[in-house]
């Protein structure tokens, strides 16, 4: 799974939003990382649609225009939350090792 | 409207009509809402996604979703591509044949070859575009021993050093390069074929603006601008990946067609007509396409 993949189902976790929110939600989670354009969003919301992972909870008009509003599906959680342990796993590879060796030698690792 | 809004109603063209339709509004919504309040042209990073993905729809590479999926649709439009080609390289002989009848009265050749290759050509053409691959495959083999039966047919076999003569020119190759992409396609599963007449319309403007007929007075022009092409071919990766695939196995007709010629020419102990850097640049050209396109494709096939 691409990074800003992994970011829109993430700011789709807590709450349904519509596509300005997801990409201002996408850079806080990513600490300012993933700065999502307006092509790059749609592209990967009208893909993550068909494979069912998301879905339209809300469809409104606002100032004259559609506005739709996008809501997690349990197969978009679940890819998110394996994707998730995925790089939980990746990370560990490192992180046990880092504690093995500060506890060899005496060290504090950050937390 | 302000000009902000205007440019990029402008730039949302890019996508199909429909798409437009269903999703123009809600993305300009979003577009509007990012852009700082001061801003009166749409930034270059927004622009250049838009332009991107308005591409993307149009070719409908953003609807293969896995890498199967984008394998099969760039067998199928490679098998499709080298059969327009083959048509283009062989069309000069039925053009002619008829030019000569309208003006000279009827007239009967020696052989009929340079009818029946373009024929079985086309035949092959048609299955392939409507996904009758198996027929598609059966004619294209068919197109391959027709070309070597042309190239000995005056002392009855297959298969002479005159077989090696004949593959020396790129149309020799598309016809066997076709049968071996369509080998690939035989157990993909049969999905529903989009505009299948594309393929038959885009065959006939081909050969009608790359072969010399009389219709655009050509003569001895270069049948297409392959290098040009390649490079075109790289430039569009990121929009649609199956472009430099494509365009990589059109590139080797003409790289085989040379190869067999040095081979050919080395082997009877002539002098070379052509230079071997001629064949590496050819080669380089197609190796660079080809890994753009592997490339790009491994990018789009991921989530």
């Amino acid at each position: 799974m691409r990074e800003p993949t992994y970011f829109i189902l993430a700011a789709l976790q807590d709450e349904p939003l519509h596509g300005y929110a997801i990409v201002k939600r996408a850079q806080e989670l990513s600490d300012g990382r993933v700065r999502l354009t307006t092509g790059t969003l749609y592209a990967a919301l009208d893909r993550l649609t068909r494979e069912e992972m998301v879905r339209v909870a809300e469809e409104a008009v606002v100032n004259g225009r559609a506005r739709r509003t996008y809501e997690l599906t349990q197969r978009g959680m679940s890819a998110l939350c394996a994707e998730a342990e995925r790089m939980a796993a990746a990370a560990s590879v490192v992180r046990d090792r880092s504690v093995r060796s500060a506890a060899a030698t005496g060290w504090v690792v950050p937390a | 409207m302000t000009e902000l809004e205007r440019r990029y109603r402008w730039l949302l063209r890019a996508y199909p009509r429909a798409y437009q339709q269903y999703r123009a509004d809600e993305m300009l919504e979003t577009l509007l809402a990012t852009a700082d309040d001061e801003r009166r042209r749409p930034n270059l990073r927004e622009a250049a996604a838009l332009v991107v993905g308005g591409l993307r729809a149009r070719t409908g590479v953003d609807r293969l979703g896995s890498r199967s999926a984008l394998t099969c649709s760039a067998l199928r439009l490679s098998a499709l591509s080298l059969l327009v080609y083959g048509m283009t390289l062989w069309a000069g002989g039925p053009i002619s044949f008829l030019v000569t009848m309208l003006s000279d009265g009827p007239y009967k050749p020696d052989a009929w070859w340079f009818i029946v290759i373009p024929a079985l050509l086309t035949i092959a053409l048609f299955a392939a575009a409507w996904g009758s691959y198996r027929l598609a495959f059966a004619v294209t083999i068919l197109t391959v021993a027709a070309q070597l039966w042309s190239a000995n047919w005056w002392n009855d076999s297959l298969w002479s050093v005159y077989s090696l003569q004949s593959a020396i020119v790129p149309r020799f190759w598309p016809a066997l390069l076709a049968s071996l992409v369509l080998l690939g396609l035989l157990r993909a599963p049969r999905t529903p074929v989009a505009k299948p007449w594309a393929w038959p319309v885009l065959e006939a403007l081909a050969v009608i603006a790359l072969t010399p007929n009389p219709i655009n007075g050509w003569s001895d022009a270069p049948l297409m601008s392959l290098y040009a092409f390649a490079a075109l071919a790289v430039i569009t990766a990121p929009v649609d990946a199956r472009i430099p695939i494509i365009a990589s196995v059109l590139l080797l007709a003409p790289a085989l067609a040379q190869a067999t010629y040095h081979f050919y020419f080395k082997k009877a102990g002539w002098e070379l007509g052509i230079s071997i850097t001629t064949s590496l640049i050819l080669t380089a050209v197609m190796v660079i396409a080809l890994a753009a396109g592997t490339i790009a494709a491994r990018r789009q096939a991921r989530m």
